[in-house]
């Protein structure tokens, strides 16, 4: 699994760290940090969720 | 013809009985109309919450795009479009909304920075010192119009001090917005370009004052633009393409957060259990209500884009020229989505939200509404232990933009300040 964010439409909105603080952090710029693109399986509901809830539909998973 | 006629069911969004009233339009459309299409614009409706969503979120490809407003008058989508039609200009620069990829996503995340959750956090305080300002004039006043005294004034000072406007033109920013933003008899509708054109006179020499004093990034939504180099051509904006990047946030900042406020707060009069509910802690409970005060409280309708690919979307084929209408307030309405949808619950579980739509044009300032409708129910409540609102002096508009009361006359029985 491999979580890929379209950084055209990413603008910070922190859903995702919302969801799953082990994939996502936002700095202190509100800039999105992806802590592990490539998560263990067990995660996959919580990145699957953050998917789901990031607003902008900015991002999606291969695999 | 009208909803309550099964058969013989037709509905324009822009028809005077919807401007009056869309709700039975919207259930009918959303129980039997999936995907309803009004031959006159050439338009696809879509009403169900997760349609809504399926059609913003095709974000590939230009295929939706604002090119011909995601809100026009009625009279600019009467023709029928022979595949997609031009895109918005880039030299110069078209207005933000209108733009396509990757112009449109360039531009926003060049200005937005101000809008993002801890730097709307950093401005909190200071959005609840002009909250309690407010509140010290107007409460022993005993009676007052809270639309604009109170939400309208404080949502335009936050606004101006966004976009480097002299927080003293407040009031006349909020005074103009009003006005230019109501449905008009006479043009048929919410004239959008004529206001956008009127607001560049407050923006444009705001963005003058940034550029003589050096653009330092103080102001971070004009000097971010002023700085901005393009990177098709590395030009610069001059200060009407800038003008026309900001002057949708000027009008949604200024007009939108009250109305979910008031609206907000005339739910809560109405269901008194609620708030004696929510009275026992408002540091826990003000966050909850608001999710669901921002979920059926809100008066936009709906946003508008044209195809300019075809593309199947939530079972409909739509080819390039024609328009889709995404109808946020119907979906949020959606018992597909929301038991007993059209009832305030203040505290039910609210998994996913269209308040903001979704995808490419998904709302810049949502962080920034949610933090003031938090701020100026929280210090309302917090100081009015006892209120009553005077629905006889209440004004609702009849709109396709904003659909709701537009005054609201509060009574102060019991406060402290």
């Amino acid at each position: 699994m491999k979580i890929v964010v379209n950084w055209a439409l990413c603008e910070g909105n922190g859903k995702c760290e919302e969801e799953a603080p082990e994939l996502f952090e936002l700095d202190d710029e509100d800039e999105l940090t992806v802590l592990n693109e490539t998560p263990p399986e067990e995660l996959r509901a919580k990145a699957e969720a953050a998917v789901r809830l990031c607003p902008k539909n900015a991002l999606s998973i291969e695999g | 013809m009208n909803a309550h006629s099964p058969g013989t069911f037709s509905y324009d969004p822009y028809a005077r009985e919807v401007l009056e009233n869309p709700l039975p339009f919207y259930r009918e459309l959303q129980a039997n109309h999936p995907g309803y299409y009004v031959e006159k614009y050439d338009m696809f409706i879509f009403t169900r919450f997760q349609d809504i969503l399926d059609v913003l979120g095709v974000t590939e490809d230009n295929t939706f795009v604002g090119s011909e407003s995601t809100l026009p008058m009625p009279a600019d989508i009467l023709h029928k479009n022979t595949g997609a039609p031009p895109l918005a200009p880039t030299d110069p620069m078209g207005p933000g909304i209108m733009l396509a990829s990757p112009e449109y996503e360039e531009l926003r995340l060049a200005h937005i920075k101000p809008l993002r959750p801890k730097a709307v956090k950093a401005i909190e305080d200071m959005t609840r010192e002009l909250a309690l300002d407010r509140l010290r004039e107007l409460l022993p006043q005993g009676k007052f119009e809270i639309m604009g005294d109170y939400c309208g004034l404080v949502s335009a000072a936050v606004t101006c001090h966004l976009l480097g406007i002299p927080k003293s033109d407040a009031a006349s920013v909020l005074g103009a917005i009003n006005d230019l933003a109501s449905y008009s008899d006479d043009k048929e509708g919410v004239d959008t370009p004529g206001m956008f054109k009127f607001l560049k006179s407050f923006i444009i020499p705001a963005i003058d004052r940034r550029r003589k004093a050096g653009a330092d990034g103080e102001v971070p939504m004009v000097d971010g633009l002023i700085n901005h180099r393009l990177k098709s051509n590395g030009r610069a904006l001059n200060d009407e393409e800038i003008a026309d990047q900001l002057v949708c946030s000027f009008v949604a900042a200024t007009e939108t957060p009250p109305k979910p406020t008031c609206q907000g707060l005339l739910e809560l009069w109405r269901n008194p259990d609620q708030l004696a509910e929510i009275r026992k802690d408002l540091d826990t409970n003000i966050p909850i209500v608001t999710e669901e005060i921002l979920r059926i409280c809100i008066t936009n309708q709906f946003g508008i884009r044209t195809a300019h690919k075809d593309v199947t979307v939530a079972g409909v084929d739509i080819k390039a020229g024609q328009r889709v209408l995404a109808g946020i307030y119907a979906g949020l309405r959606d018992p597909r989505e929301f038991d007993e949808p059209e009832k305030f619950i203040w505290n039910r579980e609210i998994k996913r939200i269209l308040t903001f739509g979704y995808g490419q044009h998904h709302c810049v300032g949502n962080n920034l509404a949610r933090m003031e409708v938090r701020v100026m129910l929280r210090a309302f409540l917090e100081h009015v232990q006892d209120f009553e609102f005077d629905m006889d002096e209440a004004v609702h508009a009849a709109s396709y933009f904003h659909w709701g009361w537009v005054k609201l006359p509060v009574v102060i029985k019991q406060y402290s300040i």
